[in-house]
């Protein structure tokens, strides 16, 4: 606010220099996570986005999944001591809830300008939706864990999103993905640009794994959003600012397990009432006045809710995961013009593939730990230049949507090609070497006799040459060699057998 | 609030941290069990007897090439029983020959930039004709030499340039 505006005496003119520094550094280095985020995933499959593969790396499921010690250690001290740095800071959908809340808000019309309402915490809810996910990832079911993961979600909008459209403004042939994963994007990005619009990071204070998770830690921050009763002259414009919801400008609390620390409040506070500073464990309140209703700003006993005699509202799900609008992708194909020629190639008619178990990328350590570690975010499907692996629409059970899987019938795992492996961040899949791949088997090649029509295709191109003809009642047809078949599908690919391919891949059974 | 209640308070505090580390390092020695040893990684191995020979040995492939392939386009090959599109394909190749797409020799080839220089090729071929209706489909039946006015060597041509198309695929995939 300019200095002909004051509608109240104040100490200092600049009361909140402080806090408009600290919200500038998040805003730029918020600004920097989320664009290094975007060119990682835009330009998977170069060999430059290799270096930026850090930013997948320090984001928290995935530094929880691979169990990095060192980085787990490192956000756990970050947020005792400062807060929820990472949710304004580093966390991908955080950062575009952010921007998404902030955009009609910086517009002229009153109507979009609206404020934020202190409103109380969903704890009940989300730490059970916590507990939870928890158990269901230690069962080996990681649906909860890997929809409502920020980078997960994230990586997703930006696979089965902007790469097709990329490739489709490029012109190149598009659909990284299939129509499952293009909804799941869909819906995702639908959820985390219109629920911030109306009532800020409420996402991350429900259903987002991180984000209860570090409300633990950050309940009980060194530094924190602190509010001096004495210098605060109740104009509530932290309360209307704060998109976390977590402010009571009433009761002079900040209910730090849902503050995201981005500053706005100590941005926007001329009386410089409001600040981030060491947290107090007792009142502050002036000698003689006592503020009616109010509690410790931050003691123990607290619960992160001033008023007390409110019960905790149920949040109503269902309003705002229906809030999503579907999204159709509309598939561009790419136009292949055909050119007139005098006879037409044959087109054997093959039906698609869908009886044989599903075959996992190269460098996993089981297919339990495999299902348990893979959030869905894509990476894989969107470094994968054979385009061989797509995501899962209900392969892998139902409960494990999303997952990388190899697609036979229209493409085949390169022998010497490991880069699936060196993106992967949640240690889904470890990183091989090309000779470890090379003997790496992720899957089985097997001959239906009755269909194969002996034409020593599969044979020819078997990279460890375990495909021999044999004869059998009198046809001559293929024959696997379990023994050095590593699942490279290179077979089931050239398969020329109609109406089914002859030779098929399965995926191992544990 | 007195002085007392703010002692508590600060041993409170470093309770709960406490509590938490505790939790925390439990909750990541659960997730370390996700993490198992070398010991699972022997049934995932396929056979490692054997040395590991490389199937796409460069030099036999592209020694294995012809230069322009003299096809009038009359179609008398088509359709073949695989679906490759066999007057297209030459009409490609011949004009990747004539672009210096294709290396003449191994030698040709490592100097050339190694497969790079063939991806233009590949990528034509596969926009223009499609995957399935490419060289490398052919099975060698030969059905398409005996009618050849030509008289050219159409199957195996066909799967010199479908090794080709493949060792393209392998070489600048994998980087």
């Amino acid at each position: 606010m300019s200095k002909t505006q004051t509608i109240y005496r104040r100490k200092d003119d600049n009361a909140n220099g402080r806090g408009k520094a600290l919200q500038l550094g998040r805003r730029v280095t918020a600004v920097v996570a989320l664009s290094v985020m975007t060119v990682y995933f835009v330009m998977l499959g170069t060999s430059a986005a290799l270096k930026l593969k850090w930013i997948a790396s320090v984001q928290i499921v995935p530094v929880a999944l691979s169990v990095s010690g060192s980085l787990i250690l490192f956000w756990t001290v970050v947020t005792l001591l400062l807060g929820r740095v990472y949710c304004s800071m580093v966390c991908p959908a955080g950062i575009t809830q952010d921007i998404a809340a902030r955009l009609p808000r910086m517009s002229r019309r009153m109507k979009l300008r609206r404020g934020y309402r202190h409103h109380d915490a969903h704890n009940r809810f989300r730490y059970i939706w916590l507990g939870l996910t928890a158990v269901s990832v230690m069962a080996g079911v990681s649906m909860m864990l890997a929809l409502f993961d920020p980078y997960g979600a994230f990586g997703r909008i930006m696979t089965y999103l902007l790469r097709p459209l990329i490739a489709a403004a490029s012109g190149g042939t598009v659909l990284t993905g299939t129509l499952a994963g293009v909804v799941a994007a869909a819906v995702t990005l639908a959820a985390i640009v219109i629920v911030p619009m109306k009532r800020g990071r409420l996402i991350c204070n429900t259903v987002c794994p991180v984000g209860s998770v570090l409300s633990l830690l950050s309940r009980h921050s060194v530094y924190g959003m602190d509010i001096n009763t004495d210098a605060c002259v109740n104009c509530g414009l932290c309360e209307r600012v704060c998109k976390a919801e977590c402010i009571d400008s009433k009761g002079h609390t900040v209910d730090m397990s849902r503050c995201v620390v981005c500053f706005d409040c100590t941005a926007v506070c001329d009386s410089g009432a409001i600040t981030y500073t060491r947290r107090r464990h007792r009142l502050s309140i002036p000698m003689l006045m006592k503020v009616p209703g109010a509690r410790a700003t931050a003691t123990l006993e607290s619960t992160g809710s001033a008023d007390n005699t409110e019960k905790p509202q149920a949040i109503d799900r269902r309003r705002f995961l229906t809030a999503g609008l579907i999204l159709a992708a509309s598939p561009v194909v790419a136009s292949a013009e055909k050119k007139l020629r005098r006879v037409m190639p044959k087109e054997i008619e093959q039906r698609p593939t869908t009886d044989t178990r599903p075959v996992t990328p190269p460098g996993i350590m089981s297919t339990r730990a495999f299902l348990t570690r893979c959030v869905g975010c894509g990476a894989c499907i969107s470094v994968c230049r054979a385009r061989v692996l797509v995501p899962s629409a209900g392969e892998y059970g139902a409960s494990n949507p999303l997952h990388p899987m190899k697609n036979y019938d229209d493409s085949y795992c390169r022998y010497n090609c490991v880069k699936c492996t060196e993106v992967c961040p949640t240690g889904a899949l470890k990183p091989l070497t090309v000779e470890e791949k090379h003997f790496f088997r992720t899957g089985l090649a097997n001959v239906d006799t009755d269909a194969c029509i002996g034409c020593g295709l599969c044979a020819g191109r078997c990279p460890k040459g375990t495909i021999t003809m044999t004869e059998r009642e009198g046809r001559r047809v293929a024959k696997v060699n379990h023994e050095g078949c590593i699942g490279c599908g290179s077979c089931q690919y050239i398969c020329p057998a109609s109406p089914v391919k002859a030779i098929k891949v399965n995926g191992l059974k544990r | 609030m007195s002085e007392e209640n703010n002692d508590i308070s600060r041993r409170d505090w470093l309770r709960t941290v406490a509590a938490t580390v505790v939790a925390g390092s439990i909750a990541g020695g659960v997730l370390s069990s996700c993490r198992r040893g070398n010991d699972d990684w022997l049934p995932l191995r396929a056979d490692a007897r054997g040395e590991d020979k490389n199937p796409f040995d460069a030099d036999v492939i592209v020694a294995a090439l012809p230069g322009e392939v003299r096809c009038v386009g009359c179609n008398r090959c088509m359709p073949c029983s695989f679906g490759v599109d066999i007057p297209s394909m030459y009409k490609a190749y011949n004009e990747a020959v004539r672009n210096g797409e294709i290396p003449a020799s191994g030698k040709d080839y490592r100097n050339g930039g190694g497969a790079e220089r063939c991806r233009a090729f590949v990528d034509r071929i596969e926009e223009e004709i499609g995957d399935r209706h490419i060289a490398h489909r052919c099975a060698g039946c030969g059905k398409c030499d005996s009618v050849c006015p030509m008289k050219l060597p159409i199957a195996e041509q066909m799967r010199s340039i479908g090794r080709l198309i493949d060792l393209t695929r392998e070489e600048t995939d994998s980087i």
